[in-house]
């Protein structure tokens, strides 16, 4: 409807300088209506600044920015301003107008001049407040609404320019998480349903790949990447551009791609120096242990888990840290090999602990295997939440626990206890001053 | 380099062409009006009855009503003519630093307000600036005015009020004679009197200068005189060439100490004075001055000026109206000085 | 912008006033009255019905009333103010007819016309003229401590003045170079503002500072000139003071058009300021070219600024103070700001000069000394009754 003629916005080796300082290197990208481009990147990567080159701010060093095929800078101001609408990061914080009058001074380069806003300007308006939910507000004097009213209504005027391009810079920094995904839905939305181009400048790559159509990640004023979401984003590309190590993993729902960065390891508690490090050994299943697995992971000890079935989540989770896991056909029933790799790694751990998995006949075994074990080595039995069923084995389930209690297992109450048991178990058996402190901070 | 063009759509031109078309000729329109009142303002009537044309002594050609009845003074020295023209009673207001700034009697002293029979209800506030509307509200017919006048003050009674202004500035001692001659033109009724009072001064002029012309052929010689109309710690104020106290001292025959001080009221060292040695000192005292509020003797009261005990001189307190206001009564006050600059030549004038 | 908007749903219509028109008639109201009232004051007390019969019937060249100081029937001002005078409450009790000579009546028709009427009338146009352009430079600068004289205009315009004093030029014609030279002396710094401007990439701070600059500079001049001559002090006092009693309807034309012309430009730009308050980024990016508006506004507000200071002398505060009463009392559109603006310049300049006229008459005081009285402690009001109450409701 709106960008239904235009040909999109598109930049041609542009480059910025502040000075001496190249702000933005020879980027060329393009955006086209209908599209979301997001413009990943750390902070002083350029984002901002080539958002600036976009609407025509700052100049050009070198190369061009062109929309519709006319360079930006080129038509008058209120042509550009019809064409192009651009949401600054800040803005100064301006008298205490109403919202709507805010808003309506994104109307500025439609009101022809010496006249009066229109149905036309009000329709916009009233449109724009409902797309960032801030209708009833509009009454309120904008020095009474909190920041993230503020950011949305900022996201409103720009929309209210009805352009067919927008520049969006940190559209959702300060808001909450409800609203930051409702916001860029329908932002998404507008840019499809409206045939906008948008380019969207954020630093949160994951937002980015959840929303846009593309993605283009800067690196101090380069353009290293564009494409869409999946085939961009990979650890190399996020260990490159922020410089932080992080695990590519998949939304399940979606499918889309997600970086989670991963946490400094801390140095490893050792038991005597020669000998290995503190083992681990997790027993779990149907999710129960990835928690526990996780952490202990992060506090620097050696885990082990087992036995697990494939694709159980314990496995996905296990597989991702690396432990090593003994691991058994899904749903079948724990079988010899699988048994006799897990007494292995039960027997060359320094402590086991029991998540509260769902016990069914096909993994009980798990909890008899424990049984020989429990005297020789330090066993936890986490207790299940109370009020979930977790023993469907007809109460073999419960009585194969009764009976590790009473060999002398323990019980702790969640899996939050389990990090300091381990740590308390473990410092029984070591000297004082041969264990470090873990120190990794979740 | 510019990025942002600017230019209106054409729609836009159009529109504040026009607009600025119909502001500029609304601002034409009432600067014309404004113009045309100002420069061809409604024909000023001259004035009802018999009138006269005189010019004055700032070169000014002043219409005004012959023997107007409705009179404003501005000035002591301007009431001292007026009143020896037997012209008082036509004053309906004098000029007066009324108010904060003083009131009647800073202007006129205690002599002058019995003598002239003046009243505060007569006085007109011309400090900082002339109330001219109480001028008009009396439905003066003149003004007479002095040096001490603002142009802008006369230009509002003149352009406003249509009340014609004679301002009375007389240069030197001759000057105060050619002003009783102007007053006569505007007050024909006064003819008589002005004629003796113009001769009576005049005759004095001639005998002052006869006087120091003998003097000066029986090398007689002349007394070097210091006339100051003040003094402070270091020094005293004293008249400097091209004023009135230094024309009376030479007219007298006397030799102004300061008469090389290149202002007219200067002031010289005490030093200085004491080196001169002047054989006559007149010092001015005004009638407000402190000790004679106290009631103190003038000569105790001068005491305590820089080295008088040390100046060998014939001591005299004058009034000092009389050597700063350019008026008749200076010229009258000429004789004494004759005589005390030379008391064996000149009597006293018969008092 | 009067009644409901869409969007607002469930509100009833206001069937009251919008408060800025309440605000803006209020304001206009005032000062008629102030102009129909001031004319009977100064030395000479002119009664209250004789002044307005005065006035109407200049105005309506002579057609009516038929006699100015005829018996103030229809005029219930006339009671009041005999009941308040002694003399006229006997008059009004012995029925005594209450009308003035001829001769009392041309008197009274001359000073409250021809003397009183110019001034009065430079007080609401230069009152005016300084209001909106303070209003407007606040605005453009984004700053509420910005007044017209900020920029360096009041001592460009002493310099100017006293020029004209120190060396004596054209002492018969002084009435007219006098305006002449400080309006010229005024805007040597406005150009140098607006030059600045155009250069391009100039940030409001820059402007302000060059300004401030200029002001310094300027104010050495201006005792340089002293220096030299001392004795032109008293002159360029008086005139740094302000003054209005050598006004002429020549003045108040000139000042009026001026005020017409810039005034009505400057109002043009009304809803260019409101966005501008978003800073000059914003701002450009929704169509207002910032540099081009902050330029004319520049430009435009020296002229009219040195105009109405070539006639009156420097009177501060006005242009100061103005905008933010006018903001207090119609919120922060400029739309509406700008017109109300002008009319409370007006009305505190008129005010004053009544003040100044009446204090201690018959000495008139120079007016910038009661606009510095009486707007001193009212900004300092306005200042510190912010703080406890919320900062204003959106008009």
């Amino acid at each position: 409807m709106i960008g239904a003629a235009s040909s999109g916005l598109r930049a041609d080796r542009a480059t910025v300088r502040y000075g001496a300082r190249v702000a933005v290197r020879s980027v060329s990208l393009e955006v086209t209506a209908g599209e979301l481009l997001a413009l990943a990147g750390p902070n002083g990567s350029g984002k901002s600044t080539l958002l600036r080159a976009m609407v025509g701010l700052v100049p050009l060093a070198d190369g061009t920015i062109s929309y519709d095929g006319r360079t930006v800078g080129t038509q008058p101001l209120r042509e550009r301003a019809r064409a192009i609408g651009w949401m600054p990061q800040e803005e100064e914080a301006g008298e205490n107008v109403s919202l709507e009058q805010y808003v309506e001074y994104g109307r500025y380069a439609h009101i022809p001049p010496f006249s009066v806003a229109g149905t036309k300007d009000r329709h916009a308006v009233a449109s724009a407040l409902t797309a960032v939910d801030l209708s009833r507000f509009s009454d309120r004097g904008m020095r009474e609404l909190s920041g993230g009213e503020r950011q949305r209504a900022r996201l409103a005027r720009v929309l209210a320019q009805e352009s067919p391009v927008l520049l969006l810079d940190e559209a959702t920094s300060h808001l909450d998480m409800g609203h930051q995904l409702d916001i860029l839905a329908r932002v998404r939305s507008i840019a499809r349903q409206e045939g906008r181009a948008v380019v969207l400048a954020l630093h949160d790559i994951n937002l980015a790949a959840r929303f846009a159509d593309r993605v283009a990640v800067l690196s101090r004023g380069h353009l290293v990447a564009t494409g869409p979401p999946s085939e961009v984003l990979s650890s190399e590309l996020f260990a490159e551009v922020w410089g932080v190590v992080a695990q590519l993993r998949r939304d399940p729902t979606s499918g889309l791609p997600y970086l989670v960065p991963e946490l400094p390891r801390a140095a490893r508690p050792s038991r005597r120096p020669g000998r290995s490090a503190a083992r681990v050994h997790v027993v779990g299943g149907g999710g129960s242990a990835s928690a526990i697995l996780r952490r202990l992971s992060d506090d620097g000890y050696e885990v082990s888990a087992g036995v697990l079935h494939l694709f159980d989540s314990d496995t996905v989770v296990a597989d991702e840290l690396r432990i090593p896991t003994a691991l058994e056909a899904p749903f079948a029933p724990l079988g010899a090999e699988s048994r006799r790799r897990n007494g292995e790694l039960l027997d060359t751990a320094d402590v086991i602990v029991v998540a509260p998995f769902p016990v069914g006949p096909s993994n009980l075994a798990n909890l008899h295997d424990l049984l020989p074990r429990v005297r020789r080595t330090p066993v936890a039995l986490v207790a299940p939440p109370s009020g979930i069923p977790w023993d469907y084995a007809d109460g073999a389930g419960a009585a194969a626990r009764e009976a590790l209690l009473l060999a002398g297992a323990e019980s702790l109450p969640g899996a939050e206890a389990v990090e300091g048991w381990v740590r308390g178990r473990l410092a029984a058996t070591v000297p004082v001053d041969e264990v470090p402190t873990t120190g990794a901070d979740r | 380099m510019s990025l942002n063009p600017s230019s209106s759509g054409p729609r836009s031109v159009s529109g504040s062409v026009f607009l600025v078309a119909l502001l500029l000729t609304a601002g034409v329109a009432v600067a014309a009006t404004a113009g045309y009142y100002t420069f061809f303002p409604a024909a000023v009537g001259t004035p009802a009855g018999p009138h006269v044309t005189v010019v004055d002594d700032k070169a000014r050609s002043v219409t005004a009503p012959v023997n107007a009845t409705r009179i404003v003074v501005l000035a002591p020295s301007v009431m001292d003519l007026v009143y020896r023209l037997n012209l008082r009673d036509r004053v309906v207001g004098i000029g007066c630093t009324t108010g904060i700034a003083g009131g009647m009697l800073n202007e006129y002293t205690p002599n002058q307000t019995a003598d002239w029979n003046l009243t505060p209800g007569m006085c007109i506030t011309d400090f900082p600036s002339l109330d001219t509307e109480t001028v008009a509200n009396l439905s003066a017919q003149l003004v007479l005015a002095s040096t001490l006048t603002y142009a802008s003050d006369i230009a509002t009674l003149t352009d406003t009020y249509r009340i014609p202004v004679v301002v009375l500035a007389p240069g030197d001692l001759q000057g105060i004679v050619t002003d009783v001659r102007l007053l006569a033109e505007l007050f024909p009724v006064s003819v008589t009197t002005a004629l003796s009072l113009e001769a009576q001064l005049s005759g004095i002029l001639d005998n002052a200068s006869n006087l120091v012309t003998n003097l000066s052929y029986n090398d007689t010689p002349a007394p070097t005189v210091l006339l100051a109309y003040y003094f402070y710690d270091d020094g005293y104020g004293a008249y400097g060439a091209d004023s009135f106290g230094q024309s009376l001292v030479a007219l007298a025959g006397g030799n102004s100490i300061s008469s090389n001080l290149t202002v007219q009221y200067a002031d010289l060292n005490a030093t200085v004075v004491l080196s001169e040695q002047p054989k006559v000192i007149l010092y001015g005292t005004s009638w407000n001055d402190e000790w004679i509020v106290d009631g103190q003797d003038p000569a105790a009261w001068a005491a305590s000026a820089p080295y008088w005990s040390q100046l060998n001189a014939t001591k005299i307190p004058i009034d000092v109206t009389l050597i700063t206001e350019p008026d008749a009564s200076m010229i009258l006050y000429l004789p004494w000085l004759e005589h005390w600059f030379y008391p064996t030549i000149v009597p006293a004038p018969s008092a | 912008m009067i009644g409901p908007t869409p969007g607002s749903a469930g509100t009833a219509p206001d069937p009251r006033l919008p408060r800025w028109v309440l605000a803006f008639l209020g304001f206009a109201g005032t000062l008629a009255a102030l102009v129909f009232l001031s004319p009977a004051f100064g030395s000479v007390r002119i009664p209250w019905h004789v002044v307005f019969a005065i006035i109407l019937r200049q105005v309506t060249d002579g057609a009516y009333p038929s006699s100015a100081c005829g018996s103030p029937s229809f005029l219930s001002l006339y009671f009041f103010e005999s009941a308040v005078t002694r003399e006229g409450t006997a008059r009004l009790l012995s029925g005594l007819s209450t009308s003035y000579g001829a001769r009392q009546c041309e008197i009274w028709t001359t000073i409250a016309w021809d003397a009183r009427m110019p001034p009065l009338l430079l007080a609401v146009f230069a009152g005016a003229a300084l209001g909106i352009s303070g209003g407007a430079l606040q605005g453009t600068f984004r700053n509420p401590l910005v007044d017209p004289y900020l920029l360096g205009l009041s001592t460009g315009a002493a310099v100017g003045a006293s020029i004209l004093f120190t060396f004596n030029l054209a002492p018969a014609q002084q009435a007219t170079a006098l305006p002449l030279l400080a309006f010229c002396g005024g805007l040597v710094p406005g150009l140098v503002v607006y030059l600045a401007a155009r250069g391009g990439g100039r940030s409001v701070e820059t402007l302000l500072l060059t300004g401030v600059a200029l002001n310094f500079l300027f104010s050495a001049i201006l005792d340089l000139l002293l220096l030299y001559r001392p004795s032109s002090n008293i002159n360029v006092n008086f005139w740094l003071l302000g003054g209005l009693g050598d006004a002429s309807w020549t003045h108040d034309a000139i000042v009026l058009s001026a005020l017409l012309l810039g005034g009505t430009a400057i109002g043009l730009y009304g809803r260019e300021l409101n966005i501008l308050q978003l800073g000059s980024d914003v701002a450009e990016s929704v169509g207002v070219d910032a540099r081009r508006v902050t330029r004319r506004i520049v430009l435009v507000t020296s002229l009219l600024t040195a105009t109405a200071v070539a006639f009156t002398g420097v009177i501060g505060f006005v242009g100061l103070v103005s905008p933010h009463i006018a903001r207090r009392f119609v919120g922060p559109d400029y739309r509406r700001v700008l017109p109300v603006v002008a009319l409370v310049g007006a009305l505190f300049l008129t005010l004053s000069w009544d003040i100044a006229e009446t204090v201690i008459s018959p000495i008139v005081l120079p007016v910038g000394i009661p606009t510095a009285f009486v707007g001193a402690p009212f900004f300092l009001y306005l200042l510190y009754r912010r703080r406890t109450g919320t900062s204003g409701s959106p008009a």
